[in-house]
């Protein structure tokens, strides 16, 4: 069966305005404290939270769209909860915007404790609005014991999208940008995205990328931005400073010019991340990209992509990004909350979701700090041929842009390449 | 199954209206009688029908069953069902259950009730139809079982509201031959609203005429004919002619000369309007016998007979032609009003507002 | 040719009636190709999705799934389908059971000119329905937070509000073509109050009643915004699975799976609604 579950929290645009728009109401309406400091009613130890935790129910909100991460966390992570003392109940929705629209219109009607949100898997974008809200607790990531397993200079984990993460979500996946190529096609791998334009050139029709907005389609603009300006420092931090301009007219001339060589001479894109997969599966096209190359494994296995299927290893590395659990602000149950936190970063679950065959989520752990026999067991998961294992594949990990970048690019893309030569 | 009927003073003013719809009827049906209540349309025949039922509630006046007061008892314990001009049928029960229906509400159990509302649909002859859908009949049909359904309630009076007026004339008269039939098997007491006057011949012992919200006159159907009280009885029920003139010792006197009137005939002395129904009339040669002379103004064709219009001393009388009898504009001719037709009312019974005009006008302002 | 004629059974006026019966049969197989050409081109939308629901594997150019099974139906049962088809039903069922009789009792109301400036109520009451819900939603979450109404009531409670402008929407006009000269009928025939309700004002309305419901279940049924919201989550209903699930691509066969489940209890309720409706009139 398929399951190229590409996508992942990220808010729609009309999600996010109503948020913004209701964060600006209660900026009028009800003014909501500034609750982004440390929790007044903060834990002082890790015994406390414990016990508070025992016999809570932690509603974890998690967009619902991804079938292994549903069967993840109601097969092997709430049964660990519950072993703490805490039942965790998935609340799926189809979009992470609408658990932050959940918490904000419990603020803004003065209710700043009992909420009904206890947890919500969150990244980008929603993890901004909610701090701009004021929606999120804060300083209590140190608390978990199993954060000693993190790298407190990983940059992936200190800013969200260019957000401060500032102790107000606790980290839980982390994820690669990567293209895949068919070896079997392609004798000499491009090394650059650079060298895969000049290839794409000299082999028309048998390279394409998803149509923005499309998230996997999303993730190659911004990659090929970093291309084309020479790397994330080099592209400044919003789409309305200084430079902006200048790099975008940049990556639109140089992907309107590749167009005539795409599949079907450009005059149609696949119009996402499985219709891509599925030209590459047909041998259509002889690449493919994902945000999620774990899965890559699974598919060659089940005989959907050829055996000679490959990670294309980029010299100058690709985007990364990492996920996150936050608390609300004014969950019911904040205890149980941390404690599923915490447990998501237990090298066991983290070792247990990085398995292709259970999620294929990439840990955010620092493997060195991982007591060895759980160390050398991811090392061990999943011999691949096709995946490089993580450390290899995350070299270089470029740090994702600020959030306010994606729509721009999504709507300067439709405007200057779809129907630019039109 | 029947009783007596007694109305009396029974009186309903509605706040929005001038008058009163109905004013103080006074109305007896005895037992397995039946009595017309003829009027035209909004002289509140089915308001009375309505307050005796139950349906609505007097300003004042009783209604009697068998001398008990029906005052505060609600429709379903009156024990006297109102058939509609429209059957209204339940759409949702077949017509066996229609007919059922009174004797399940009544407490019978459904296949008692079911065997016994057969027998009241063979009494209008109609058990074939048993397990129709009310939708698939006609309109003779319907109100059949319409019947059926309302005696099978066992009423001790049946209130009929224009039950056959919406129906074609064939299957009108059908109806009356039925509820002729019906009566000399059942002998419900009938109250029966009509506006026709035929239908209260036909089916009726006494007619009440109904004007203005009260009763102007209860008599048999030819007395009202030949004996109207007044010149709105009179005009109500299509006389046409209506002569003013003054009563003095048993004759009355107008421009036409004196008229003799029949020993039964009690005026006071004083004006008077002679009135002569235009059927009772007859024309003859000038050579013969006639009690006066005339000139045909005009003929107007009506099926068999023919309405004659004759000027007589400068005034139009109406005559209705017999068979055979062919008149024409101009031609002389003999008039014979017979003794025992002629007729006088005086003018203070007539209608509130009836005393000076023609009995025509009178027609006119009483079916509008 | 004329001597091998055989002599028609029933002569002439037996060609003529069996001429008739041919036509008739004729007109009636028409009326059933045209019934079947108006199902076909409703069901045509279902097609890929009773495809999908059956389909392991299908590729993009395929006509046709490459590989049959049920793995969407495995995994739309992991993900918890029959657990919230129930929810839906209970909620839907409870949001009518509420609905539709007040909606009976406001369009009666309405019909009968009780209600003043009935004009003016009515087009208020259509009012939430032309509002984004989106909006709406937002709003009365704020005011049952405030109002401290638990999430299960006030969802409830706001599904009712949506379902009502529906509800009385149809039975207003169910009363206004209702002849209330049945009841009285039925009075002066000896039936009292609860048999009057019971067996002629329920049975004569009973079909408007049917629609109202069925409207009335279906806010609830397919409700997304006002379950996740007001209901904060304590309701995991079908259409927030199936919103949840079709937010992504690549999960084809669940979606399918849980589409048809959200597909096929109202086009049960509503054959049954019209089957009982049609039997009512009929016979």
């Amino acid at each position: 069966m398929r399951r190229t579950t590409t996508r992942r929290t990220r808010a729609r645009a009309l999600g996010t305005l109503a948020t913004a728009a209701a964060v600006a109401l209660s900026a009028c309406a009800a003014p909501v404290s500034n609750r982004t400091g440390t929790a007044d009613d903060g834990y002082a130890s890790w015994e406390d939270v414990a016990a508070d935790a025992r016999g809570q129910e932690v509603s974890l909100w998690m967009w619902g769209g991804d079938e292994k991460g549903n069967a993840y966390v109601d097969d092997v992570l709430a049964p660990a909860a519950a072993d703490q003392g805490v039942t965790l109940r998935r609340v799926p929705v189809a979009d992470t915007a609408d658990a932050l629209n959940r918490v904000v219109s419990e603020l803004q009607a003065g209710q700043d404790s009992d909420g009904a949100v206890d947890l919500v898997w969150v990244n980008g974008e929603n993890f901004r609005t909610g701090q701009q809200a004021g929606a999120w607790e804060c300083g209590w990531t140190d608390l978990l014991p199993n954060s000693a397993y993190l790298d407190p200079t990983d940059p992936l984990l200190a800013e969200d999208f260019g957000t401060p993460v500032e102790g107000c979500e606790s980290p839980w996946h982390k994820a690669q940008f990567a293209l895949a190529y068919d070896a079997a096609d392609v004798q000499h791998p491009p090394t650059s995205l650079t060298e895969l334009f000049d290839w794409a050139r000299a082999h028309p029709g048998r390279f394409t990328y998803p149509a923005p907005p499309d998230f996997t389609g999303s993730a190659f603009l911004r990659q090929s931005l970093y291309e084309v300006t020479g790397g994330p420092e080099q592209v400044p931090a919003g789409p309305d400073d200084d430079g902006a301009a200048g790099a975008t007219s940049a990556l639109w001339a140089e992907l309107a010019d590749l167009e005539p060589s795409l599949w079907r001479g450009g005059d149609t894109y696949p119009r996402d991340a499985a219709a891509l997969d599925d030209l590459f599966a047909g041998d259509q096209v002889d690449f493919t990209m994902t945000y999620g190359p774990a899965t890559l494994d699974a598919r060659v296995a089940d005989g959907t992509f050829p055996e000679t299927t490959r990670v294309l290893t980029l010299d100058d590395g690709t985007l990364g990004n990492a996920s996150f659990l936050a608390i609300p602000a004014n969950a019911a149950h904040q205890a149980g909350a941390m404690v599923v936190a915490d447990l998501a970063l237990a090298p066991e679950q983290q070792l247990a979701k990085a398995d292709p065959a259970v999620w294929g989520q990439y840990p955010v752990l620092e493997l060195d700090r991982v007591p060895d026999d759980l160390a050398e067991q991811f090392a061990d998961l999943a011999p691949s041929t096709v995946v490089p294992p993580f450390d290899e594949l995350s070299r270089g990990a470029d740090p994702e842009l600020s959030a306010d970048w994606v729509a721009p690019l999504e709507r300067g893309w439709r405007d200057n390449v779809l129907t630019g030569q039109r | 199954m029947s009783a007596t009927l007694t109305i009396t003073g029974l009186t309903r003013w509605y706040p929005a209206t001038g008058a009163p719809t109905l004013d103080a009827i006074d109305l007896t049906v005895p037992a397995g009688g039946c009595v017309a209540l003829l009027g035209p349309s909004g002289s509140g025949k089915s308001t009375a029908l309505r307050l005796v039922a139950g349906l609505d509630t007097p300003d004042s006046g009783t209604v009697l069953i068998d001398g008990r007061s029906l005052a505060g008892i609600p429709p379903e314990l009156r024990h006297t069902v109102l058939v509609f001009q429209s059957p209204r049928l339940f759409p949702h029960l077949n017509v066996l259950d229609n007919v059922a229906f009174p004797l399940l509400v009544a407490g019978s159990p459904r296949g008692q009730a079911r065997d016994d509302a057969a027998q009241f649909l063979d009494l209008v002859g109609l058990t074939s139809l048993a397990h129709r859908r009310p939708a698939t009949l006609s309109g003779g049909q319907e109100q059949r079982v319409a019947l059926a359904r309302a005696l099978a309630a066992r009423p001790d009076v049946l209130l009929l509201d224009e039950p056959f007026s919406a129906l074609d004339p064939t299957v009108r008269a059908e109806m009356h031959t039925l509820l002729v039939e019906l009566r000399a098997a059942v002998e419900p007491t009938i109250l029966l609203v009509t506006h026709d006057q035929n239908e209260a011949a036909v089916l009726a012992d006494t007619t009440a005429v109904l004007l203005d919200g009260r009763i102007a006159q209860h008599d048999r159907i030819d007395q009202l004919y030949a004996r109207p009280v007044s010149l709105a009885v009179h005009g109500f029920l299509g006389g046409r002619n209506a002569v003013a003139g003054r009563v003095d010792d048993g004759a009355h006197h107008s421009r036409l000369g004196t008229l003799e009137l029949p020993a039964d005939v009690v005026v006071p002395r004083g004006p008077a309007t002679l009135v002569v129904r235009q059927e009772a009339i007859r024309l003859v040669p000038t050579d013969r016998r006639a009690d006066l002379l005339g000139v045909v103004s005009a003929v107007t064709a009506r099926g068999a007979r023919a309405l004659v219009e004759v000027t007589v001393a400068g005034m139009s009388l109406t005559t209705e032609s017999g068979p055979g009898e062919r008149f024409e504009p101009g031609d002389r001719v003999g008039v014979v009003l017979p003794l025992d037709q002629r007729h006088a009312v005086p003018p203070a019974t007539s209608m509130r507002s009836g005393e000076s005009g023609s009995s025509r006008d009178v027609l006119r302002r009483a079916t509008t | 040719m004329t001597a091998l004629v055989t002599p028609a059974p029933h002569g002439r006026s037996g060609r003529r009636v069996l001429r008739a019966r041919v036509e008739a049969r004729a007109a009636k197989w028409g009326r059933r190709a045209g019934t079947v050409a108006v199902t076909a081109l409703l069901l045509v939308p279902f097609l890929p999705i009773l495809l999908w629901a059956f389909a392991d594997r299908w590729p993009y150019p395929e006509l046709a799934p490459t590989v049959w099974g049920v793995g969407g139906w495995l995994t739309a049962t992991a993900q918890g389908a029959w657990p919230a088809l129930t929810r839906s039903l209970l909620l839907g069922l409870t949001v009518s059971a509420i609905a539709t009789p007040l909606g009976a009792m406001a369009g009666r109301a309405l019909a009968r000119g009780r209600v003043p400036y009935g004009k003016m109520v009515t087009a208020l009451l259509l009012a939430p329905v032309a509002v984004p819900p989106f909006a709406v939603t937002m709003g009365l979450t704020t005011v049952a937070l405030r109002l401290g109404v638990p999430g299960v009531v006030a969802l409830v409670a706001v599904l009712v509000v949506a379902a009502v402008p529906y509800t009385t929407y149809i039975m207003r006009a169910a009363y206004a073509g209702y002849d209330e000269g049945f009841e009285e009928t039925a009075r002066t025939l000896g039936a009292g109050s609860r048999h009057v309700l019971l067996r002629v004002h329920l049975p004569l309305v009973a079909p408007a009643l049917a629609a109202a419901a069925f409207l009335a279940f279906l806010v609830g049924w397919s409700d997304y915004v006002v379950t996740l919201l007001i209901g904060a989550g304590r309701i995991v209903s079908l259409p927030l699975l199936l919103g949840a699930s079709a937010s992504a691509s690549g999960n084809d066969p669940t979606i399918a799976v849980l589409a048809l489940l959200a597909t096929i209890p109202p086009v049960l309720l509503l054959t049954a609604v019209t089957v009982l409706s049609r039997r009512r009139t009929q016979r």
